[in-house]
Order: C-alpha cells, then structure tokens, then sequence
C-alpha cells in the first residue's frame, strides 16, 4: 500500500529489538508532528504556538535520527543536523519569546488573533 | 517711353503688391501695438502713425494692380479678336515623386476682363471706405484686410489650375470671414462670419472632391500632355477642355455628371446659389464697402467665373449644365421673392445680389456662356454702386438700416440718391443702361434654349426686379423722412467712387456691346462655342439692333416697366400705399408673404439639422468617447484593482490560516507526488 | 564653418548625449532669484542644442552613421544614423524645446531644478528614438521617454495629474507590450531561420533579414504588434483616451511637448517600421489602416465639436489632425507618404501653437471652460490674433503650412490605388480609398466648425465684466506664438523648404510599394472631342 515505506523495510540492513522498524519511528514521528500542528493550528495563546512549533520540530528530529540510524548507520548527518535543529530551535525559542514579551507590552494580550497587522 | 506694367510678361506682380501692403500694414500697425501693448499694458493711447499711410499703401497696391489690368486690356485689344492667345507660366510649389503642385498665372480673355473689374472697384471702394471708417479705431487694421482681399482675389483671377484656385479660393473666404466679422464684439456679426466660413467649406469640401476626382480619372494623362506642353501644370485650365472627354471615357456618363457637379458645389457657396446662399444675407453684418466690394461686385461673381472656366468640363457632361441652369434660375427667383419682403436696405440689396448671381448661374447653364460673363462685369459696377450708396445713406443716418426708418432722404443725399436711382435703372435693365444689354443676351440665351420655363422663370425675375429695387429707391430716398436720426450731408470721400462708378454702370453695356466697333465688343473676347443640348443654334445677337428689336427685349422691357410702374404705384402714390398692406394680409398671398419673409425656412432647416442631427450625433459620439471607450479603460484599470481587493481578504494576517493552508498544499502535493509521479 | 573633426565623426552621439550632460548640470545650478539662472539655463541649453541640430540640417555637418557592438551574444548593438526624415524630426524636437523652455518662464513655478533635468531626459529620449538604427537601442529610448513624462505630468500638472499620468504611462505601456514582442518575434525568427548575426536589430540588416522568406502571416503579425505600439503613441481611436487626460493636466511646456513631439514618435515609428520593412504586410493592412484613419479624423472632429473645455478641444483636434498621418501613409505611395510626414511637421507647429495659445489664456483666468469666456477679442487682442491665425493654420487654411501637408494627404490618398474594397471577416465593406478619402475631407467641414465655434465662443462677442482687467500676452508668449506664427507662414507659402529634406528619403520607402501606388485609369470608351461630340448630337436634333 505504501510503496515507499515497503521498499524502506525491505531494503534496511538492521532492526532494533523486536521487529522495530523504521516505520515505528516514522509513525512516532508522525504522531508528534501532527500534535504540534493541531496546537499550532488551534491554539490561541502564542506561548503555546510556540511550544507546539517546538514539538514539530522534534519530530522532525526523530525523523532525521531514525532514517540516519536505518539508511546509513556508517554516518552522522542526521545526528549533526538533529542537534542544528536543537540548537537553532533554542535559539527561535528565546527570540520568539522575546518578541511576544514585546508584543504583550504593546497589546496586553498573547492571544494570536490580536495580531494580524498584515491583513491585506 | 517702356513701362512694366504694359508688359504681360509682369502679371504675376499682381497679386504681390496688396500681399506686401498688407505684409507692411500688419509689421508697421501690428508691431507697434503689439510693443505698446506689452511694455506699457494698454494699447498705444496715441494714434499710430498717418492714418492715410495706411490707405496709401493699400490704395497703391491696388493702382498698381490697375496699371497692370490696363496693360493686358491694352494688350488683349491688340490680339486679334476671337483667337487670343492665352498666356501661361507656372512655378512648382511643392513636390512629392513626379507630381507637381504649381502656381502661375493665365492671361487671356476672361483673366483680363476679371483682373479690370476687380482692381477698378477695388480701387473706388478703398477710397470710399476712407469716408466710411474714417472713425473706426480699426482703420488700419480694415485696409490690411482689404490688401488680403485683394491678393486672394486677384490671385484667384490669375489661376492656372485648380490647385491654385482652391488655395485662393478659400483665402478669399477667409478675408470674407474675416470682415464680417470685422466688428466682432457683436454677437450678430460673430454669427454672420462663422455662418459664412462654413458655408463655403461645405461648398469647398464639394469642390476638392471633384477636383481630386477630375484629376483621378485624368490621371495617366497629365504626363503625356505636359511633356507637349511643358508650360502647363496639372489640372491647368487649358487642359480640361482637352481631357474632359477622356474623363468621361473613363468614369462613364453618371460619374462624370457627379464630377461636375461636385466641382459646381464651389461655385455655389462662393456665389451663394440655392441652397448654399443663406450665408450671403449674414454677412451684410460687415462694413458697407465690404458688402460692395466682396459680397456684390467681385468675390461672389467669382463662382460665375469658376463655371466659366469649367466650362470644357462642364459641356460635354450631360446633366452639368442643366443644374447649372436649375439651381441658377431657383436662385434668381427664390432671390427676388425674398428682397420683395426685406426692410433691411443692405439685406434687399443682398437677396438682389443673390438674385441677380442666379441669373448669371443660369445663363451659363443655358450655354449663354458670353452673356454670363457680361452680367457679371456690369453687375459688378451697378451693384457696387448701390452698395456704396446704401452706404452712404447708413452713413449719413447714424447706422440706420431699416428702409422704414428712412425717406425723403434725397433732399440732403441728392448724388446719393441720381446714382442709386441710376443703379436701379440699371439692375432693372431700363432700355440701354448696361443691365439692359447684359439682362437682355442672357434672356436671349434662354429664349434659344430647350426649357421655357428657364426662360419665363427669369423673365418674371426681371420684372420683380425692376419692382423691388424701385421700392428700395422710393422707401429710402423718397416720400416724407421717418426716422429720428439726424441726417448728415454726404462725405465727399465717398460721393467720389459713386459718380465714377455711375458712368460705367450706365454707359458700360452699350460701349461694349459692339455698337461703336467690332474691337470692342465683348462676345468677340469671350466666348465659348457650344451648342447646349436642346438649343437649335449658337445665338450670337448680330448686332445692337438685333438685340432692341428682338422679340425676348420687347418683352422683358415690357415687364420691366410694369415693374417699375407698379412699384411706383404702390411706393410713390397716395392711393397706392395701402396695397402692400392688403396684399401681406390677403388670404393666399398672406402664406406667399410669410414663405418669402422667413426666406423660405432654409436657416430653420439647416438650424434643425445642426442643432437636432448633427450635434446630438457629435454629443453622443463625446459621451461614446468618454462612457464606452474610456469607460473599458477605466474598467480595465478598475478590475485589477477590484480584483487585486478580492484577493487581499485571503490575507488574513492569522498566521493559522497560512499555516493550514500551507500544511494542506504540503499534504496534496504529497499526495500528487505519490500517486501521480510513481 | 570647420568644425573639430571629433564632432563632424560623432555628431550624433553627441546629439544624444548633449541634453543628458544638460540634465546633469541642471542641479547643480542655483534656485535663487524665482529660478532665474534655471530658466535661463533651460533656454541657453535648448537653443545651443538646437543651434547644434541645425547644423545637421542645414548640411553644415554630414552626420555619420556610428555603429559599435554592444551586446555581441544578443545581436545588440549602439547604432545612430540619419537621414532627411531623422535630421527633420531631429530640428522639430529641438526647437520645440527651445519653445517649451520659453513657455516655461510663465507657467512653471516649483521645483525647477528636477522640471529642467527631466525635460533634458525626455529630450535625449526622444532624440534617441529618431536617431538609433538599432531596434534595441529604438526600444531603449522608447521606454527611457515615459519615466520624465511621467514626472512632468504628475508634478507639474493639474488638479487630476496623477490620474492622467498613470493613465499615459500604463497605455504607453500597454503598447509596448508588443513592441517587446514584435522585437522577440524578430529576434526568434532569426534564430530559425539560422541568420543570427551580430548585427541582427540594425536597421540596415533587418528588411534584409526579413526579406528572406518571412511568411504572410508572420509579416502581418509582426506589423500589426508594431502598428499597435505606435497607433497608442499617435494616438488612434480607439487608444486615444489617455491623450485628452494627458493634456488637459499637464503644464503648457509639456502640452506643446507632448502634441509637437511626443505623438510623432508614434507616426515616426509606423513609417519606418511597418510600413518601411513589411511593404507586403502593409499593403495587406492597408485598408483597415485607412479604417481607421477616416474614424480618426471625423470621429474625433466630431467629439471635438461638444467639448466644453478647452484644452480638451484643442487635445482632440488634435488627435483627428494625427488622422492625416494615418491616411497618407495608407495611400502607399510617395506623395501620400510625404503628405504624412509633412503633417508630422505641420502639426508639431500648429498644434504645439494652439496650445501655447489655450495655456495663455489659461494662466489669465484659470478657466478651461470655454462658457466662462466670451469677448476677450476686445480686452487680448495680440492673443486673439494669434489663436485665430493658428486656428486658421490648424483648419487647413492655404498658404499656411497645415493646408500644403493636407493637400499632398487628401491627393496622394485620392489617386493611391492601396485598395477597392475592406474585408471585414463577415463581410465585405465595398469602400475603395477614394471612399475613405472623401468621407475622411469631411473631416476638414467638421475642422472648421469646431475652431471657428471656439473662437466664436471665446474671442467674439461682448466681454463680462470680471476680466476687464486681465493683461495681453507678455514678451516670452509673444515670442514664443510669434516665431511659431512666422514659422507656419513662411513653410505654408514655400513648402518646398522643408519638403525637400525629407522628400528623397521618403519617396525611397514608397518605392517598395512597386508600380502599383497610383491609380492608373483605362477610359473604357473611346474618346471624342467636344465639338464632334455636340455637333452629332445638334445635327441629330
């Protein structure tokens, strides 16, 4: 059903534990995401956009890890980008924080919908 | 002893020398002024130079000019009669490939009689009018236009073709425009000049159409025929008559008819022929002597000309002469019934203008080709005369016009009053005046020709002519004074030209009828031999007696005195001053009274179909302009930015929305990747 | 005169380079005493450049052709020639900016320093499009023109100048969008055809290039992309809108500019191009360009008639005046064609005068609206004479200049044989050009009208009260009307003066249009003459 998937299975030298496969992390991955994004999408209050932004990013982060350890286990990349992620995601946080203090300050309010400036 | 102006190889000077009168008058008067008004505000407050310079110059030109008319005639007496050999020469104007336009001069029979007319009472009318506007403040500017007059006018007379003409053409209407609008400040005269202006251009649009179709059926033609006659330029006058019949061969009979007729719808603004006329009465808004000198004598007679010279076209059309003689024969009617109804001095004698044009219109129609030609030449010293005298008489009572304002005014105008009375008898064509020979040979010319009806149509117009033009003296110069105006004597500056002008009006006809000597007479200069369909013979009137024994003379000298009695009976009498009023309110006559008082409707026409057709047509075409093709610009303009407005609500400025917009593209272009591309 | 062999080899360039030198003098000079040193930097300037282009045209200088690659990879290259029909354009535009620049004395007021470096732009862009043989370098200046206008308008202009403004820049545009494609067009069929060169957008070469085998079709497409281009710069109906916009805003300099040189452009183009490189496309075209010239000229005449304002007038008759040009050129013949460019000259003169003469009067009473006058005949004599004299030049009066450019139109369209009848795709209007040219003298009636109602309306008649103390015409209006009257009278009695340097050069581009040009009339009967004629027909009788 899912071509790309089977062709992943079959072709992944190693499996870790009980038949853990890539799917596994894939579907965990997915999980995540699709949590961060209804937070995203739902939430109001900026603080928690921003924490769901994080949980997105992490799930991106497995991902990287998990097709870094099934694909090429003799590398690093997905290591080295999942801490980028890590590091540049901390560094977002504190800016987005930043600003949405600034914003609190202007507006008395961290409700997303109060700031729609670019309206057309 | 060698003099310049005896040699006709000097022609083309004519036209110069008013042009450079007027050139000075306007540098000299017009920089002055021009100085005055910018340095100081305000127009020079003292007067510029001489006054009479400013005469001199023109009047000068115009002797000059005069000089010259008596060289050709001088020369013309010495060709032989009936074979003079015209004279021609042209330079190119401008050039385009192979085709030339050109400008020259055409000395011969016809140029000579017109350049004699036109510079004698050119010359008499600028004297005069030093008596008539002696206190207008725009003398000098009235002489500078009289010296544009004359070099449009006598360039017009020397025309060696029809390009030439055109340009001369319209520049004559652009002087007339220009005096009668002469007092422009008032609203009236204001109207009479652009009425005047358009009229003509309508006629002028006719005109250019027939010359370009003339020239496009003649095409091939004209390289063959100037290489044999080098001199000649394209559409020279000498040329017509010899391709005429191929012009005819090759557009065939109905489109060479429209031709000439078209080449005829000139002729009939500039000579005011129904129903091109109505701007001809208008213009009686400008001064007198303009009225003499432009609208009588010499600018309208040229449409009379211009048919003479078309006449090698207009001949072997078969429909070309008939119009002539048609629309010529209702103008002379149409003409006389409406100056019956006018109180107006000027504008009586205006309709008689009008009337007696037609007259000459139809003689040309009915082939009396030399006979047309006459009356325009004696025409032009009567009717000037008369215009001078109506002058005088306004003049002399404070700017009064109307005939029932006036009367009795012989007593303190009495020259005035022999010379008009002389031009009246002379219009009248009364027994051996000159309008009696010229009337006569056209009425003759009628009588031989197929149609009655021309010939009893212009029969009864003699009749009413001699009517209202007896009315017109009585009124003005007769019977008890009417008015309140004090009466002034007469300027001796303009009693002058009156009894110049007296002579030839009277003594012109019987001196160049041939009585004195077969040299003299005009129709061995000016003649065109041509058989009109329906005519049985070329009729020349042997000779003087001929003509007073024949039977068409005794009878229009019949209706000649019946007129003039009858007029006398109704104007001059006690017991016949009540009949006019009973005839304006009889029953049937009353309508006839009103159809000729309102001109016979043609201003309504013509204002309904400006006003209700042509306008609203221009008004909607302006609201086309502005609502549907600019409006589709605009709209054009308005749906980017309308649309532009549409799509900017898709911002939102929620940053959410983009987000699932964003994430939903993401999964459908997932989903196309997936299924689509493997 | 010896002149420094450096500018007898680069006349042109020099040409083209002097006004932008002037524009970047400009602002360095001082805006004290009212723009005093500006305005008479802007005259000085303008006169030494038309002192300079006089030189051409009075064939004291032979100008050079110069020509050097510029973008080798593209088959561009930096070509400027001449010849009679440039050099006449040339001296147009070059003196009337030296009248522009006089006219500006009096009616501009703010920001000199930008008003006269924008006015040395437009110059340098105008004399480009006259002057490049390279259609890259044409495209260039064309484009390069619009960015100063636009400025003139929408800073100097009336109350609506912005609206006028974007509305003269987006249709000047909405041209150019098929001059980019007719040049693309151009550029592509090259490369098919394998004839890429360095030199591909060179004058010269082009008709060469596109003389070998350029189907019907593509001739047509690619004339009908040019056609559009210029038809919006001259204007024809219907892209005329912007023009009544443009003029009724802009300042009078700019007025007189945009009449006398800007819509010439436009005429200029069609000549050259498609008219001079696809004789085949052209002759096709013909009729539908004749159309287009009849509805032009008496379309518009008649919308001038009902104009309530001014200038507006003024703007329309000019535009039916620009008709002439389109009529002429569809007459394809040398007479028609010389007719066209004669009006181009002509209507430079008369119109730029005509408004000269409106902005006088507008800078009196600060009314456009014609029914706010009446009787100024009496009170500014020296421009009511002026405005008649000019009107009777714009009516087609003879011996003014306006009257021989006409004639040759209305004669060479007269006896052009271009065509017999219009296709219209669903039928077929059976109108031959001698059709189209006595409906389109028609024009010339309506002309009449509308002038001489205007000066009706505006000079004759009695005066009201509140301007009777308004001033004639100062020393800089009276120069400028004067020697724009001097000129107009002096080319309307001796045409031949300016005919004979473009005459040669124009008649050569008809010559591509074959024996076929004039009407050539077989009579269908045999001939008589008159007398044999009249005496069957008396003896029958």
């Amino acid at each position: 059903m899912y071509p790309l998937l089977n062709q992943m299975q079959q072709s992944s030298p190693l499996a870790i534990g009980d038949g853990v496969t890539l799917a596994h992390f894939l579907v965990l991955a997915t999980v995540i995401f699709c949590i961060g994004l209804y937070g995203v999408l739902t939430g109001r209050n900026v603080i928690r956009v921003l924490i769901c932004v994080e949980l997105m990013m992490n799930a991106v982060n497995i991902n990287l890890v998990a097709f870094n350890r099934f694909v090429e286990p003799t590398k690093l990349e997905g290591q080295i980008f999942a801490i980028f992620v890590l590091v540049v995601s901390a560094a977002e946080a504190a800016v987005g924080l930043a600003i949405v203090i600034a914003l609190y300050r202007l507006r008395s309010s961290v409700n997303i919908n109060d700031y729609n400036e670019l309206k057309g | 002893m060698h003099l310049w102006f005896m040699d006709i190889n000097t022609v083309w000077m004519v036209p110069l020398y008013p042009l450079l009168a007027f050139l000075a008058i306007v540098i000299l008067r017009g920089f002055t002024d021009v100085r005055a008004r910018v340095r100081l505000g305000h127009p020079p407050t003292e007067p510029v130079g001489n006054k009479m310079f400013f005469m001199a110059l023109t009047v000068g030109a115009t002797f000059l000019g005069l000089l010259h008319a008596v060289g050709t005639v001088s020369w013309l007496l010495g060709q032989e009669a009936g074979h003079v050999q015209a004279i021609e020469r042209n330079w190119t104007w401008l050039q385009a490939g192979d085709f030339k336009f050109s400008l020259g001069y055409l000395v011969d029979a016809m140029s000579v009689m017109m350049l004699f007319v036109v510079t004698f009472i050119s010359l008499l009318i600028q004297i005069y009018t030093h008596g008539y506007m002696e206190k207008d403040a725009g003398y000098a500017k009235f002489y500078s236009y009289l010296a544009l007059f004359n070099f449009s006018m006598l360039g017009l007379v020397l025309s060696t073709n029809l390009f030439q003409t055109y340009i001369f053409w319209e520049l004559v209407g652009v002087s007339s425009y220009l005096l009668i609008g002469f007092w422009f400040h008032k609203p009236s005269a204001a109207a009479a000049c652009i009425k005047a202006f358009l009229m003509n251009r309508v006629g002028d649009f006719g005109f250019l159409i027939g010359i370009l179709g003339f020239l496009y059926f003649s095409w091939g033609s004209w390289q063959n025929y100037l290489s044999v006659h080098p001199e000649q330029a394209v559409l020279s006058f000498q040329a017509l008559g010899v391709l005429a019949p191929q012009v005819l061969g090759a557009a065939g009979a109905g489109l060479f008819s429209w031709i000439c007729v078209l080449l005829f719808m000139g002729p009939m603004a500039k000579s005011a022929q129904v129903p091109l006329h109505t701007w001809l009465p208008d213009a009686m808004e400008g001064p007198t002597p303009i009225s003499a000198l432009i609208h009588a004598a010499t600018m309208v007679a040229a449409g009379v000309y211009l048919v003479g010279r078309l006449y090698p076209v207009f001949t072997p059309s078969e429909a070309a002469l008939p119009v002539v003689a048609i629309i010529g024969c209702m103008t002379a009617l149409i003409g006389a019934t409406i100056a019956l109804t006018q109180t107006d001095i000027k504008k009586a004698l205006a309709y008689s203008t009008m009337s007696q044009l037609g007259y000459m219109m139809a003689a040309m129609g009915v082939g009396a080709f030399a006979a047309a030609l006459f009356h325009l030449f004696t025409h032009a010293f009567f009717k000037a005369m008369l215009f001078l005298c109506s002058g005088s008489v306004i003049h002399a009572c404070e700017d009064e016009q109307d005939m029932r304002r006036m009367g009795g005014l012989r007593a303190k105008l009495p020259l005035t009053a022999y010379t008009y009375l002389a031009g009246t008898l002379a219009i009248a064509g009364f027994p051996l005046t000159s309008g009696f020979f010229s009337k006569d040979m056209i009425l003759d010319g009628a009588f031989h020709y197929g149609a009655p009806v021309i010939y009893w149509v212009l029969t009864a117009t003699a009749a009413l002519t001699a009517f209202y033009m007896m009315r017109t003296y009585l009124l003005t110069f007769e019977g008890k004074y009417r008015g309140e105006a004090h009466v002034h004597h007469e300027h001796p500056w303009m009693v002058l030209p009156l009894v110049i002008l007296a002579v030839p009006s009277l003594g012109v006809g019987y001196l160049l009828s041939g009585f004195f000597s077969e040299k003299l007479a005009f129709a061995h200069y000016i003649h065109f031999d041509f058989v009109p369909p329906g005519a049985t013979a070329v009729h020349h009137p042997e000779s003087l007696m001929a003509l007073l024994t024949s039977p068409t003379t005794l009878i229009s000298t019949a209706m000649v005195f019946a007129g003039l009695l009858l007029s006398w009976f109704f104007y001059g009498t006690e017991a016949g001053r009540q009949v006019p009023e009973k005839i304006r309110t009889a029953p049937v006559l009353s309508s006839f009274n009103s159809l000729f008082a309102h001109k016979w409707y043609f201003d309504e026409i013509y204002t309904f179909f400006v006003d209700k057709i042509y306008l609203v047509f221009a008004k909607g075409s302006a609201g086309f302009d502005r609502q549907a093709i600019d409006g589709l610009v605009n709209f054009s303009g308005q749906s980017v930015m309308g649309s532009g407005q549409a799509l900017k609500q898709l911002q939102s400025g929620r940053v959410q929305t983009y987000i699932a917009v964003m994430f939903f593209g993401a999964v459908v272009l997932a989903l196309f990747m997936i299924y689509c591309l493997y | 005169m010896i002149l420094p062999e450096f500018i007898t080899n680069h006349y042109l360039s020099i040409l083209f380079l002097l006004p932008l030198l002037m524009a970047c003098i400009v602002p360095l000079i001082s805006e004290k005493n009212d723009g005093k040193y500006l305005h008479w930097f802007g005259i000085g300037g303008s006169a030494l450049l038309f002192l300079y282009s006089a030189l051409g045209w009075q064939g004291v200088v032979a100008p050079k052709t110069e020509q050097f690659s510029w973008i080798p990879s593209l088959g561009i290259s930096y070509a400027v020639g001449s010849d009679g029909l440039t050099i006449a354009m040339v001296l147009l535009t070059t003196f009337l900016l030296l009248m522009a620049c006089v006219a500006s004395l009096t009616n501009i007021k703010k920001r000199l320093r930008l008003y006269y470096s924008m006015l040395f732009v437009l110059t340098t862009a105008v004399l480009g499009v006259f002057i490049s043989r390279d259609f890259f370098l044409f495209f260039l200046s064309w484009e390069l023109e619009l960015i100063p206008m636009y400025l003139l308008i929408a800073i100097w202009g009336g109350p609506r100048r912005d609206y006028a403004a974007i509305k003269f820049v987006l249709y000047t545009l909405f041209g150019s969008i098929f001059l980019v494609a007719a040049i693309l067009g151009i550029y592509f069929y090259a490369q098919n055809a394998g004839v890429l060169t360095e030199t591909l957008f060179l004058f010269d070469s082009l008709p060469l290039m596109l003389g070998q085998g350029l189907p019907l079709t593509a001739q047509i497409l690619l004339f009908s992309g040019l056609f559009i281009t210029f038809a919006v710069k001259l204007p024809m109906v219907p892209f005329h809108t912007w023009l009544p916009d443009a003029h009724v805003e802009a300042p009078t300099p700019i007025s007189m500019l945009l009449a006398g040189i800007l819509l010439k452009m436009g005429a200029y183009g069609m000549l050259r191009f498609c008219f001079g490189f696809f004789p085949e496309a052209a002759s096709v075209m013909a009729p539908y360009v004749a159309l287009l010239a009849f509805i032009n000229i008496v379309y518009t005449a008649g919308v001038a008639l009902v104009q309530s304002d001014m200038k507006k007038l003024i703007a329309y008759s000019s535009v039916s005046h620009m008709g002439f040009v389109l009529l002429g050129l569809a007459a394809l013949n040398p007479l028609g064609f010389n007719g066209a460019v004669f009006v181009m000259f002509s209507h430079g003169l008369v119109s730029a005068a005509l408004f000269m003469c409106v902005g006088t009067l507008y800078t009196r009473t600060h009314s456009r609206q014609i029914a706010d006058y009446g009787g100024f005949g009496t009170q500014t004599p020296i421009i009511f004479y002026f405005f008649l004299f000019m009107g009777m030049a714009s009516l087609g009066l003879p011996l003014l200049v306006s009257f021989a450019s006409e004639s040759m139109v209305f004669y060479g369209a007269f006896v052009s044989n271009a065509f017999q009848q219009i296709p219209l795709g669903l039928f077929t209007l059976d109108w031959s050009m001698q059709t189209i040219t006595i409906l389109s003298a028609l024009g010339v009636v309506i002309g009449a009208a509308y002038l001489l109602w205007l000066l009706k309306r505006v000079f004759y008649g009695p005066l009201q009260d509140r301007w009777k103390t308004l001033p004639d015409a100062s020393r800089s209006e009276v120069f400028v009307l004067g020697t724009l009257a001097v000129l107009v009278l002096l080319y309307g009695f001796f045409p031949m003066q300016l005919t004979k340097h473009f005459e040669a050069e124009v008649s050569k581009i008809a010559q591509a249009y074959g024996k076929q040009q004039y009407v050539s009339v077989i009579p269908q009967k045999p001939c008589h003459l008159p007398g044999e004629k009249h005496t069957a027909k008396a003896s029958r009788q």
